[in-house]
């Protein structure tokens, strides 16, 4: 790839669209890890193929239509040692298309319900999420069963997921306001 | 529509997948809960993606009363790293044209250049912070006639393995730049992708259809040698650390090397430097561990050269930087040289002291 053949323009939408991509593609793989990895390939696709980019075009539609190439080269490897999903649900996991102007309502609302977070699991929620650790780390750390810490990231899960719809819902209101 | 008891085993089995716990029978009942209804795969698409908001958010400002006391620990994907390290992949397009206008110019004013001092391979032990500062120092220097020092093969393979280590502290690799493989307790930012080529100049692949082709060799006039390094690889070993009981591992690096056929009389040496490295206060600094092998070439294309290097991995190290060099020394160091050199089969082994392997990678 030539050096100059990237825009200011095409690297401040690559920039807006990285989280979106990593939740696109975490929905399809839901492993974080493989989800980075997927990222960064998909990342490194676009750059190349910046030349092909049509700014008049969907900036968007075409990123994941790469992300979602490079998912499934993963799955493909993947499935060789591993179960996982069908290409069934996957595509249809696909199809179901992926709203950006929801994903941003999402994510102030997940501000709001974050902080509404009962404090002992807001700190289970902190290592998980922030810290990265894994739950025999976290088990260590507060000296809890694996299963308990299990049970309070679904909980967390559970009550962020309820709040947040009903912010969502608040937050569209407010914006057609 | 889907029940209030399904819905919540919809979540709790999400949950269970995404800490990795779910059995492979719960992982059937997903699959069959996900096929059965639409409102289902809303709902498993909106917990995913609140999943990665939270893993993306949770290192962003906006949760600041939680990282304002940690901003030195990496974080998974913070949204300014992004904008920085794209930002960065901007000025190293810049850099790169700076450089190819400098060769340019080099060729045409080669009786006015002087050439760099010499130095010993103890120059990759620096600290890399004060490598940035060289490089944007020289960068200046480059427009008072001194272009060359943009081409030091030293500071070009201390900038791609500041790169390497950036990129693994923050867990974000500019893909202008590398790639970070996960290998399970082990991560690898890998530029060897970005440096491959297919068979060309009579050479082919020791393996596969590519091969690493190495940088020229950049002549020291006053050293009396000719020398080439890239650095190819950052191994992140922090995780494993952390996680195994077992010490500290033991890392075997093989490579295999080839030169074209060209206009030199001798062949050159190859080599591989190994050199260990931890992260404090957002600063990288080398530690004691350095290894460097090297060994002679041949001038026959067909054959390929093995090198191995082992190094014992002390109890600070966090990173290991991967260099391969291709040197010549000698008056025939000075003299025209059309041939190129490549590299291949590189591959990374880890032993941990209770003998179990990981790898090759």
């Amino acid at each position: 790839m030539s050096s100059e053949s990237i825009s200011f323009e095409f690297s401040q939408k690559l920039v807006g669209l990285q989280k979106p991509l990593y939740a696109f593609v975490l929905s399809l793989v839901h492993n974080r890890s493989d989800a980075e990895d997927i990222l960064q390939e998909t990342n490194l696709i676009l750059c190349k193929k910046s030349s092909e980019y049509n700014p008049e075009g969907n900036f968007q539609s075409w990123a994941f239509r790469i992300a979602r190439f490079q998912v499934m080269a993963h799955l493909t490897k993947k499935r060789r040692s591993k179960i996982c999903f069908s290409n069934e649900i996957v595509d249809a996991l696909v199809e179901e298309e992926f709203d950006l102007k929801r994903f941003q309502r999402m994510q102030k609302a997940l501000q709001i319900c974050y902080e509404k977070l009962p404090e002992h699991l807001r700190e289970i929620a902190r290592l998980r999420f922030k810290e990265d650790s894994s739950l025999k780390g976290i088990a260590k750390m507060v000296n809890r069963p694996i299963g308990s810490i299990s049970a309070s990231l679904f909980r967390i899960r559970e009550n962020l997921s309820k709040c947040v719809k009903i912010r969502m819902i608040h937050i569209e209101a407010e914006s057609d306001f | 529509m889907p029940s209030d008891s399904q819905m919540n085993e919809l979540r709790n089995l999400v949950s269970l997948l995404l800490d990795d716990l779910i059995t492979d029978t719960q992982q059937v009942r997903l699959q069959h809960l996900l096929t059965e209804s639409k409102a289902n795969r809303i709902e498993f698409l909106q917990l995913t993606q609140m999943e990665a908001l939270l893993h993306w958010e949770s290192s962003d400002t906006t949760f600041a009363e939680e990282t304002k006391n940690k901003l030195t620990t990496p974080v998974p994907f913070p949204f300014w790293m992004w904008t920085s390290s794209i930002a960065a992949v901007l000025v190293a397009m810049f850099g790169a044209l700076s450089i190819f206008e400098a060769s340019h110019f080099d060729r045409s004013n080669a009786s006015d250049t002087s050439y760099n001092a010499p130095r010993t391979d103890l120059a990759l032990t620096r600290t890399y912070e004060g490598t940035v500062a060289d490089l944007s120092e020289s960068k200046e220097v480059s427009h008072r006639s001194k272009p060359f020092e943009l081409l030091d093969p030293y500071k070009l393979s201390s900038t791609a393995a500041l790169d390497g280590l950036r990129a693994l502290s923050s867990r974000h690799a500019s893909p202008e730049l590398g790639v970070i493989e996960n290998h399970g307790l082990v991560k690898r930012w890998n530029r060897a992708s970005l440096m491959s080529v297919p068979s060309e100049n009579g050479i082919l692949p020791f393996k596969g259809t590519e091969m690493i082709a190495l940088q020229d060799l950049h002549i020291d006039v006053e050293a009396n040698h000719a020398r080439g390094i890239e650095t190819v690889q950052v191994v992140d070993f922090r995780k494993l650390l952390k996680e195994s009981q077992d010490g500290h591992p033991a890392v075997t690096v093989k490579a295999k090397f080839n030169q074209s056929f060209g206009e030199s009389q001798e062949a050159a040496e190859f080599g591989i430097s190994l050199q260990a490295f931890r992260e404090a206060n957002g600063e990288f600094t080398a530690s004691s561990d350095l290894v460097f092998v090297h060994s002679p070439g041949d001038l026959d294309a067909r054959t390929w050269n093995s090198l191995e290097s082992t190094i014992e991995l002390s109890e600070d190290t966090e990173f290991l930087v991967i260099s391969l060099i291709t040197s010549k020394e000698g008056p025939d160091a000075l003299l025209a040289n059309t041939c190129k050199y490549y590299s291949d089969d590189l591959e990374v082994t880890l032993i941990q002291q209770d003998q179990s392997v990981i790898g090759p990678i």
